[in-house]
Formats: structure tokens, sequence, C-alpha cells
């Protein structure tokens, strides 16, 4: 498996232009919040594109002639997701502090709080959606299959509170660690779900 | 034996393929038919990429789908239009086969590779059709495989080009145990490289013989009406209407040359027999 990942990673080595624009928001914006919950959206759209690289002129086909299987291909996409969402994490918060240090003199975790739990709901709402969708359908039309799936849950969430739903207390006045925890742990469940899935689809797709 | 396929059937909307196949070792097997026959959804259930929908396929003595990484290593495949991602390098390539294969030597790889003028370090978005070929073709012989499979490996090449893969993959076939799988548009190239060779049409072997028997038997009486309405016909497998009357496919041309010395009798060669075969009507 670390062949298929060392492969993603010469791809995502040659995408230097995620990585600008992620330096251009830091200095653009200076709100950490913003630029984690882009962050989440860009590191998906990488593993997005290394997916689109491997679908192109049947090369997932040829992929899965190579001595792996189906399942690993799977994992791999799972994990490459968790490693280019945690350089990107890390990058943003890492310079979102440094920024806000400079510009304020001082600078406290939680300040953070709100881009982490940002960066993390954006970048796994995304992946559980896009890795099945783009198996099942192909890069196109999973783009489009995750743009509707996405849009229907943002609708759904904005009605509900117009209807006047509010977020319970207990989640309001949860502690930073305790939520942080809550979070990673929901994350992890929904990633878990959404890989056997992809690996489902991934068993019956025919190349 | 390294694949066996016995009435393998899949079924698609308009076109059923129903083959029995086998490539044993030491044998070059080729593959011959017209676009939509069947020879890419042959190979595509050999290597497990497709289910089939009845018969048995064993690959390397496994059903395809539960072949294991490590028998995986075992199978070398080279299609064409398709392989590594264009973007990558060679020397990318190396690392990532380095990791995938434990026969793998990255350096004779990439040595093989530069003696061939196939620049390593530049990405393969940039080498012409001929080179891509190659890389594909020496990415698939890079691992010890016991079993090549290519699938229109020389397609679109020139003459040197197919020439230098023709080599290669004699070769390869130097160590014994290994057999080859291949198919072309370009009869000639099976002629001198394959060691028997299936025909097929619509999805069903039309012909199936020793390259040897095709081209040393095998031959094409071209008769006039009066000459064909006079033929002894017990050794005619086909016949096919043209201008000048008759062409009539016989697997013993020699039986026709001795009894009819005034008869005209081309040699057999897989662009006519198949021509034949599946243009006129079977006897």
């Amino acid at each position: 498996m670390s062949g298929l990942l060392i492969k993603d990673l010469y791809f995502i080595k040659r995408q230097k232009i995620y990585f600008f624009v992620i330096l251009m928001l830091i200095f653009a914006w200076q709100s950490p919040a913003f630029v984690a919950s882009y962050s989440g959206i860009l590191s998906s759209s990488l593993l997005v594109a290394t997916m689109s690289y491997d679908n192109f002129e049947g090369g997932l086909g040829y992929l899965m002639t190579l001595p792996v299987t189906r399942k690993m291909y799977v994992r791999s996409k799972y994990l490459l997701s968790l490693i280019v969402s945690f350089f990107f994490l890390t990058v943003a918060m890492a310079s979102g502090m440094g920024m806000r240090f400079i510009v304020s003199g001082n600078v406290s975790y939680l300040d953070f709080g709100d881009a982490f739990v940002s960066m993390i709901v954006i970048d796994t709402a995304l992946t559980m959606v896009n890795i099945p969708s783009i198996l099942k359908w192909g890069p196109e039309k999973g783009r489009i299959a995750t743009f509707a799936i996405v849009a229907v849950c943002v609708a759904a969430t904005y009605v509900l509170f117009e209807m006047g739903l509010e977020m319970p207390d207990f989640l309001r006045n949860i502690d930073f660690f305790a939520g942080a925890a809550a979070v990673l742990a929901l994350s992890a469940v929904l990633r878990l779900i959404s890989y056997a899935v992809s690996v489902r689809i991934m068993e019956k797709k025919e190349f | 034996m390294l694949v066996s396929m016995k009435n393998a059937v899949k079924r698609y909307d308009g076109f059923r393929l129903d083959l029995s196949l086998e490539v044993k070792e030491g044998y070059i097997t080729g593959l011959v038919g017209q676009n939509g026959s069947g020879k890419t959804t042959a190979f595509k259930t050999i290597l497990g990429l497709i289910g089939s929908d009845g018969g048995e396929v064993l690959t390397l003595g496994r059903e395809p789908k539960s072949l294991t990484p490590d028998e995986k290593e075992n199978i070398g495949v080279a299609m064409a239009d398709t392989g590594f991602s264009a973007y990558l390098k060679l020397k990318e390539i190396a690392q990532i086969q380095r990791r995938l294969y434990k026969s793998f030597d990255a350096d004779a790889f990439l040595k093989k590779c530069e003696l061939s003028g196939l620049p390593i370090d530049k990405p393969m978005n940039g080498f012409s059709r001929g080179m891509k070929a190659k890389a594909r073709l020496f990415c698939a012989l890079s691992h010890q495989a016991k079993l090549l499979i290519l699938d229109e490996p020389t397609s679109g090449l020139d003459v040197i080009a197919r020439g230098e893969i023709l080599d290669e993959l004699r070769g390869y076939m130097e160590k014994e145990g290994r057999g080859v799988l291949i198919s072309s548009h370009i009869a000639t190239d099976l002629e001198s490289l394959c060691d028997d060779i299936y025909m097929i049409d619509k999805g069903s072997v039309i012909l199936h013989d020793d390259t040897d028997r095709l081209l040393g038997t095998y031959g094409i009486l071209k008769t006039t009406d009066e000459e064909y309405y006079a033929l002894d016909k017990s050794r005619v497998m086909g016949i096919c209407r043209e201008s000048y009357g008759m062409a009539c496919l016989t697997d013993d041309r020699a039986f026709y040359a001795e009894k009819y010395p005034m008869l005209t009798i081309e040699n057999g060669s897989i662009d006519n027999i198949i021509s034949i075969l599946i243009r006129g009507e079977k006897l």
C-alpha cells in the first residue's frame, strides 16, 4: 500500500498552487477560522484530484493489476486524506497563531477552537462523501454528487435553524478539550462508516 | 497452466463473450480479432478487473478476483493506452514499484530505460507514443513476472519501436516457466512472435492453432466460379466471394497444390485467414 501512497504524494508535491493559496489566505485574512475552514476544502480537493488522476484513461483499472487489493486502494485514500488534512491543519493553525502573535502580541489556543472545529467538520464531511461518490460514479459525476449532498445538508441545517432549533445548552457550555475530543471522535466514526461504504463499492466495481 | 478460460461468459448490452483459452508455460499466445471482438474483455476477465457471468477462469491457478498481492507480483501487465499516470517520472515510478514488488530491481529498471533512450527525470506526459509504450512494457518486465498480459503493446508504433518491443519479449521468454498473452492489430508482429494464436470474433474463438501450422499448412485458394464448383471442398474451412471469384481457406494447402497444380494458392497469414473467417462463411 505504501506504493500507492507514494504515488499520490508525488502528485501532491507538484500542486504548489494549493500551498500558495493557503499562504495568501493567511496573510490576506488573518482569520484562523476562515483559513482553517478553507484548508479543509483545499485538502479535500487535493484528495479528489489524486482520484481523478487515478481514473484518467482507465488508470484505476491498471492500478488494480498491481500487487494491491481493492481494499488497500480504498485504505490508501483514507490514509492520504488523514495525512493531508493533518498537514493542512497544522500549517493553517501554526501560521494563524504566528500571525495573531505578530499582530496582537499574545495568542491563546482558545482563539483557535472555532478554526479547529471548522477544519475537522468540513474536511470530514467532504472526505466521507467524496471518496465513495467518486468510486461509485467517477470523478465528474462524483463531484456533482458531493456538491448535491453537501447542498442538501446545508439546506437542511438552514431550515432547522429557521424553524427555531437552537443549540442545546450542554453543547454551548462544553469545555474546549472535551469538545475537540468529541469532534475528533465523531469524525473518526463518520470516516469509518464512509470507509466501509467505499470498500463495498470498490469490491463490486468493474473496470 | 498460467491462464485457463473454460467457456468463460461475460454479458454486456448487445455483446456476449464466450471464450475458452489457455496460456501454457513457455508459450507466447496471441489473441487476434477486430475492434470490439472481445479481446480487452478477455484480458480484463483474466486480470479480475471484471467478473465473469459463467464458466471458469483461472489465472495462475486461482480465480482472478481472489489473487493476493503476493500472487499478483507474478503478473506483469501493459495496456495500450493506460498505465501509471503521465505526470510521474520514471525515477518516481521506480520508487513506487520498489514498494510494490519484492523482486523489483530499481537500478536495472532505470538503466534499461536510459539505454533505450527514455528520460528518467522527465514526466511521461512529454513522451512520444513509442516512448510511453516502451516505458509501460519495461514496467511490466521489471519484476520477474511469470505471466505477461499485453493488450496491444505495439499499437501505433513505428517499425523500429515495434521491433525493439518484440525483441524485449523474446528476451523475457528465455527464462523457463514464463508465458505471455498478447493481442495486436499488427498480424505480422504476432506471426513472428507467437507460438499459438486464437482468432476471436463477436466474443467467441473462431480459430485456434499453432502459428507454425497456420503459416506452414494453411492457404488461400483463389478460384474462378468454375474452378470453385469443380473443387474438392473436403479440406476447405471457409469461403469468401471476391472480385475474381472465390477465396477459399484451407488448412491443407499441400493437398490442393498436388491435386490442382494450376490453381493459384496463397500462403496462409493471420490477416487473410481472419479476413475470410469473418467476412465469408464457414464450411
